[in-house]
């Protein structure tokens, strides 16, 4: 321990040195050991010499940062304005006084529009990869075989399609849906099975509010059929309490497809699209049925039905 | 004088001399027909047509299922089995069509799949298999209207899907309302399943895209048929 005297002594000293224009380094070397906070503490109040004052790499945006600061910015501002580290603008201005603390109104309104502005950015790149990915994976599929068609065909037909039901025992093709992709690929599965277009009917079942008439084009156009084939627009009641969202630009409105004399049709659909959904239940061996009727692998559109005119094979 | 002796309107005319049907209806107005004319009644008439009916359509109905069966069953045989393409491209289109799909006002990509037709519920579990999801993804939860049995309908489909009822979610109680005339009322009702598979959304752009895939799709030129 020094004695009061020597730590006087000391300070003296080094405010000498300071003036002489040394630089704490060099103060140090002189005075021989001594520890930082003393020095520090010693030379408190002494401006240091011009010379060792050397400029940084940032001195500019250090200035600009703290000028910032002091107009009331909060760091992550300084951040956005500057374009320089959280941890720097921190060093820079932390000894300036604190901004008044901000409304919690501000504050929201300052979070939201942050969050705006990031999702302005990062919803472009989220939609661009959600479609890469579907884009991809509809790419593996590309072009289907007949009996794929008629897989799918069924399938869609069995999922979205009038069927017969104890309680309503009507055996005919009738097919509602408001995608008009499903559409366009059921009128596909339609024309693979040979059914002639001449033989559908057409309906459009919508909301009272929607704009029908765009909605009857944008199906004709759709279906490619021609005007006489659809039947009078059935209009659904607008339900003033209604919480339905399908109510965009995009909203057409369901399309209904009829075929007429499709009783066998129906029949056949509904025996591919149960051989379809029984895959399941015996899983592993190919039913013993299906080799004994249809032998090899080619088990395409040959069908074997009473009636074969309808359908090609 | 001649409808009592029980002869007939031509009958009458030939004897009377050339006169017309109105002209003779106003003569005989109230004049009863003779017994052996009069007919069974209207009662018994309608009786023996539905009678008639009746033995008609118990032959023909019969008929008709073996034709309708027929037709279904040599359908379903041309069919076979399935490969594992075709497993693909059915599962996504049946999920196109029943699955829960994002909306431009929902964006929500999450599997979700909800039938009340246990063939096809088993059908989606094979392709989800097919797909490669894992059985420990999925959950389970039945849909059910307040007046049916709840604990039972998930016994239904716990052996439907081969899951221990225990492992289902509570089930989803939907209101009654005594307004619909839902003609569903009959003991096949086990209400709805839904089955949601755990972090999906990586599966449900490839689904999606399967489907798309599908329903953009053209038919491959003829060396597939």
């Amino acid at each position: 321990m020094r004695s009061v005297q020597e730590a006087r002594q000391l300070r003296e000293r080094a405010i000498a040195l300071r003036r002489a224009g040394k630089s704490v380094r060099q103060i140090k070397e002189i005075l021989g050991p001594i520890g930082n906070r003393t020095l520090h503490d010693a030379l408190r109040g002494e401006p240091a010499p011009e010379w060792t004052l050397r400029p940084n790499a940032k001195d500019d945006l250090r200035a600009k940062a703290r000028e910032l600061r002091l107009q009331g910015l909060d760091y992550e501002e300084i951040v956005a304005h500057l374009g320089v580290s959280k941890s720097s603008v921190s060093l820079w201005v932390r000894d300036l006084p604190r901004p008044e603390r901000v409304a919690p109104e501000q504050c929201a309104r300052r979070t939201s529009e942050r969050m705006r502005r990031y999702w302005a950015a990062e919803r472009p790149v989220r939609a661009a990869r959600r479609a890469a990915a579907n884009a991809a994976a509809a790419a593996c599929i590309g072009d289907l075989t007949d009996r794929e068609i008629l897989i799918a065909g069924a399938v869609a037909y069995w999922c979205e399609g009038a069927k017969n039901k104890p309680h309503r025992r009507v055996d005919r093709v009738t097919f509602s849906n408001s995608d008009p992709e499903l559409i366009s690929f059921f009128l596909l599965f339609l024309d693979t099975v040979g059914i002639p277009r001449s033989e559908l009917a057409f309906q459009l079942q919508i909301h009272e509010t929607a704009d029908v008439p765009s909605a009857e084009q944008f199906w004709l156009v759709q279906t490619g059929a021609r005007p006489e084939q659809f039947c009078k627009t059935s209009l659904k009641q607008h339900n003033p309490a209604t919480t339905r969202k399908n109510i965009s630009d995009d909203y057409h409105g369901c399309l209904r497809v009829d075929v007429r004399r499709s009783c066998e049709l129906y029949r056949r659909i509904e025996g591919w699209a149960s051989a379809v959904t029984r895959t399941a239940e015996a899983p592993d061996k190919p039913a013993a049925w299906a080799t004994a009727l249809l032998p090899g692998k080619d088990l395409n559109l040959h069908l074997t039905g009473p009636k074969p005119a309808v359908l090609p094979g | 004088m001649l409808r009592r002796q029980g002869k007939s309107l031509r009958q009458i005319r030939e004897v009377m001399g050339p006169m017309s049907n109105a002209t003779l209806n106003d003569l005989l107005r109230g004049e009863p027909l003779p017994p052996e004319r009069a007919g069974p009644g209207y009662a018994e008439s309608r009786r023996r047509i539905s009678e008639g009916v009746r033995r008609y359509w118990d032959t023909e109905r019969a008929r008709r299922e073996t034709a309708r069966a027929a037709i279904t069953t040599a359908a379903a045989a041309q069919m076979g089995p399935l490969t594992d393409r075709e497993i693909l491209i059915a599962g996504a289109i049946a999920y196109w069509c029943e699955g829960s799909k994002s909306k431009p006002y929902r964006l929500d990509e999450y599997v979700r799949f909800v039938n009340s037709d246990p063939s096809l519920i088993r059908f989606f579990l094979k392709f989800l298999d097919e797909a490669g999801v894992s059985p420990e993804r999925l959950r389970f939860r039945v849909h059910i209207h307040e007046s049916a049995d709840a604990a039972a309908a998930t016994n239904h489909w716990a052996s439907v899907t081969g899951t221990p009822p225990e492992q289902f979610a509570r089930p989803i109680i939907k209101h009654h309302t005594p307004l619909t005339s839902r003609p569903g009322g009959n003991t096949d009702y086990h209400g709805c399943l839904q089955i949601s598979v755990a972090k999906s959304s990586k599966l449900y752009r490839e689904i999606s895209g399967w489907a798309h895939g599908v329903m953009t799709t053209k038919r491959q030129s003829a060396e597939g048929r």
